[in-house]
């Protein structure tokens, strides 16, 4: 152990000086940075008109209107810019190679191992303001394993790591060669395995400890995850395709005593009074309207899913689609909600805090407070204006980016004339053309 | 119901009464309105639109209301008209499709038209009025397309238009999924012709070469040929539904060769790139679907270059540009989708263009749909705001003078 913690140390220290040595290369990061801003949307609280927010060492140190900057702060000035926290995603599984495993109980299986900083979902996420996400498995399987928070940059999945071993998928949705009954059944039964297996365990322990023989038996690792479920050390991420599930959902939650966050598909706005007096937090589907024909009437009904959870009193965060014009972005999610009834500051909250909450980071992330992480996004204008872009995104204190320098963003929307064929440059004798770099 | 029944009582007095038109107040409807877009003029703050017969009679500033009207109080909100979605793909029964034939030149959407559709009565919540219902996308030459409006009493209320386009496709999607099973042989039954891009284009040609030598042998021409004649001739539109910018080139190749006049392109994912040209030509393009990255296979296999500004640098080319959903089985929220592009690079006028006048100019029912103004048909949105904010919602949406959606409000809102 001793050995194990040195070792522990040296590599901190080495990373530090290496981090260093890399930091200083690319941009100088101060200890200090003060962003004066425009207006501050601290979710948390008031807005804040012409604020500075101060951060140390990644940290948000202070929040407020006249604020002294120390002399050795780096400023950012966006005075005329209105600075949020970034946005959090509590549940997604888009950003690694592939979400589900063709087993359908794989608990111990981790997104960490499959997260893919390289993917355009990381670049894209960062580009609309996403700081903070949960990437769990997909919703294919049973037990689909466990998840990881991360950030969206970084050239390493290390670097990346916000808090790994987060969350364990659950999903209640029944493969296409399955049945509802057979599903439920397929959990109940891995279960009840794992119960008898545990029983099985301590009565070897026991057993050997009566007869003073060693027992040197380790766990089943490939167990653990569960076994951290039900003792409360991971909470259960259940996905409920049908708002019948959702009570399946809680119960088994209630006789398995496992924490819970169901994550909702678009049918559940049905289950919002059982939701509400269940009183969870839970995660809404992408699609946030709903059609349902009215078999009385002929009418198609227009269901607004986060007005009906606000109006039932359900505290939800919202999902992004990525591949869906609009739905991509976690502003036109909130002002969807906005504009068919949600208050603006429940869906200001839905993309920030609550999702902090969901992921048990609210300490860190969510909103603009003394001692949080140094997350902002300094926007253009209101947030839940389409017009407004992301101009520069912080994480721990560090500009991660800049609109300015986004080539792909000015090649998404530049004007691009047909490529002109170039005649072949003339070399002088004995010179090689240069080479593409490898 | 009180405004339907006053209605039926005004068509009824309608011809005794012709003379005295300007002082007849029964089924008068008054919008008061705390802004009115009108796209024929500037935005007018605080006017009264007042409606008779299924058309609006007049737009007048203030808040005064003639006596005995009918008054719907949108003080606070905004009034502007209704959406014209100009190539929809929902609102039939069935399969767009015709499987048993690549060239269908005599197939009118029409005869499919399901106006209880739920796609239908969805379109009309979010504010579409009027639509372009657009043959299927798997044939080469697809048929003609029907222009309805959203809602309304009866079938011949809801068709503006039957037919009067053409519609072709320029691009792989005729040749998706053709190829020659391998137990048959290439004249089988189950031989579909054509497996690629060569011989969509080939498939037109042909019957374009068709209907060119009949015309000029002065043959008597079948309906077949009869529909494509007509557009070959410059008397209907040609709606090319096609995605990248070769297949705009070769539009334009077989247009030439062809002397084919009247050309609209569908989709035209690729279009900046070639906007100059476009523009040249005088082609109006009909965006849409809109998505930001090709979305999955086969579209990703292609690799269409996506421009989020697309429609932002057509527009500033000088192309008339229509922003519509042209996406099976769906309406599209097109507001969100021209704020969406405004917030690419589209000026905020040229978008609310692009989903009023602009594509009913296109379609050709400008006249009638499109913008505000006396004779025009009383199709308009109620919005709880601006129009191209995410946050403003569709309160109320009146199609022919009569109220065809109305948001439920308070808590039961949408619930």
């Amino acid at each position: 152990m001793a050995r194990a913690k040195c070792c522990a140390v040296t590599v901190v220290l080495a990373a530090m000086v290496l981090g260093a040595a890399a930091r200083a290369q690319d941009t100088p990061v101060r200890q200090k940075v003060a962003v004066k801003a425009g207006r501050i949307i601290t979710v948390s609280g008031a807005d804040i008109e012409q604020g500075v927010i101060l951060i140390e060492d990644g940290r948000i140190k202070q929040v407020g209107k006249s604020i002294d900057i120390p002399w050795d702060a780096n400023v950012i000035d966006a005075s005329d810019k209105v600075v949020m926290p970034g946005f959090v995603e509590a549940h997604t599984f888009q950003g690694i190679s592939t979400a589900n495993e063709q087993v359908l109980e794989v608990p111990f299986v981790s997104t960490f191992d499959a997260i893919d900083p390289r993917s355009t979902f990381m670049e894209d996420s960062l580009r609309d303001g996403v700081t903070t996400m949960l990437v769990l498995p997909g919703n294919d399987t049973v037990l689909g394993g466990t998840g990881c928070v991360i950030k969206p940059c970084g050239k390493m999945v290390d670097d990346m790591v916000v808090r790994n071993y987060t969350g364990m998928k659950l999903s209640l949705q029944p493969r296409w060669d399955s049945s509802r009954m057979a599903h439920i059944e397929r959990l109940r039964k891995y279960l009840a395995g794992l119960q008898d297996y545990l029983q099985d365990y301590q009565q070897r322990k026991a057993d050997a400890q009566e007869q003073k023989k060693p027992f040197d038996e380790e766990l089943d690792p490939k167990k653990k995850p569960v076994m951290d479920l039900l003792d409360g050390k991971l909470r259960a991420f259940v996905y409920c395709p049908r708002a019948s599930d959702v009570v399946k959902a809680f119960e088994l939650s209630d006789e398995l005593k496992f924490k819970i966050t169901p994550v909702l598909g678009p049918d559940c706005y049905k289950a919002a009074a059982f939701l509400a007096k269940r009183g969870v937090p839970v995660i809404l589907d992408s699609q946030l309207i709903v059609w349902e024909t009215n078999e009385d009437t002929h009418t198609e009904e227009m269901k607004v899913v986060p007005k009906i959870m606000a109006d039932a009193g359900v505290q939800f965060a919202l999902q992004r689609a990525p591949s869906v014009y609009g739905s991509r972005y976690f502003w036109f999610q909130a002002a969807q909600a906005v504009a068919y009834g949600a208050s603006r500051e429940e869906a200001l909250k839905s993309i920030t805090l609550y999702p902090a909450q969901i992921i048990g980071l609210a300490d860190r992330v969510g909103s603009i407070d003394a001692g949080k992480d140094a997350n902002l996004l300094i926007l253009t204008g209101d947030p839940l204006d389409a017009q407004t872009w992301v101009d520069r995104v912080l994480i721990e204190g560090n500009v991660v980016y800049e609109r300015a320098k986004d080539v792909r963003l000015k090649k998404l929307l530049e004007e691009r004339k047909p490529e002109e064929v170039k005649p072949p440059a003339e070399t002088k004798g004995g010179e090689t053309p240069p080479q593409p770099k490898q | 119901m009180r405004a339907a029944a006053l209605r039926v009582l005004g068509v009824a007095l309608l011809a005794t009464l012709a003379c005295a038109r300007e002082a007849r107040t029964d089924g008068l409807v008054a919008i008061k309105a705390g802004r009115v877009i009108t796209m024929s003029g500037a935005p007018i703050d605080g006017a009264v639109v007042l409606i008779q017969d299924g058309k609006i009679k007049q737009i007048r500033p203030g808040s005064a209301v003639p006596e005995g009207a009918t008054v719907i109080d949108a003080g606070d909100s905004v009034v502007m008209p209704g959406l014209v979605d100009a190539n929809a793909r929902f609102g039939t029964r069935g399969d767009p499709n015709e499987e048993s034939d690549e060239l269908t030149p005599t197939f009118h959407v029409a005869g499919a038209l399901d106006r209880d559709s739920a796609a239908l009565k969805r379109a009309v919540q979010l504010g579409v009025t009027t639509l372009r219902i657009a043959p299927g996308t798997a044939d080469v030459i697809a048929g003609t397309g029907v222009i309805v409006k959203s809602a309304g009493a009866g079938l011949s209320s809801t068709i503006v238009r039957d037919g009067g386009d053409l519609q072709i496709g320029i691009q792989d999607e005729p040749a998706y999924g053709n190829d020659i099973p391998w137990y048959s042989r290439p004249d089988s039954f189950y031989f579909r012709q054509p497996t690629t891009r060569m011989g969509v284009v080939w498939l037109l040609r042909e019957a374009l070469f068709n209907t060119k030598t009949a015309i000029q042998a002065g043959r008597p021409l079948d309906a077949r040929l009869a529909g494509i004649a007509a557009a070959m001739q410059g008397k209907t539109p040609i709606y090319v539904m096609l995605r990248t910018a070769v297949d705009i080139e070769t539009t334009f190749t077989v247009a030439d060769e062809f002397g084919l006049r009247k050309l609209v392109l569908v989709e035209c994912t690729e279009g900046y790139k070639l906007a100059g040209d476009i523009a040249r030509r005088g082609v109006p393009v009909i965006l849409g679907p809109c998505y930001q990255y090709p979305r999955t296979w086969p579209e990703a296999d292609q690799g269409w270059d996506v421009n989020w500004n697309n429609a932002g640098l057509l527009v500033k080319a000088g192309v008339k540009i229509a922003i519509a959903s042209n996406d099976p089985d769906t309406p599209a929220n097109l507001l969100t989708w021209a704020g969406l592009a405004v917030r690419a690079g589209l000026p905020a006028d040229e978008a609310l263009k692009a989903v009023t006048t602009s594509p009913a100019e296109i379609i050709g029912v400008a006249d009638r749909v499109g913008s505000l103004g006396p004779g025009k048909d009383a199709d308009l949105l109620v919005l709880s705001g601006d129009p191209l904010r995410p946050t403003t919602m569709v309160q109320k949406v009146i199609v022919n003078g009569r109220i065809a959606f109305d948001a439920p409000s308070g808590a039961s809102a949408h619930g």
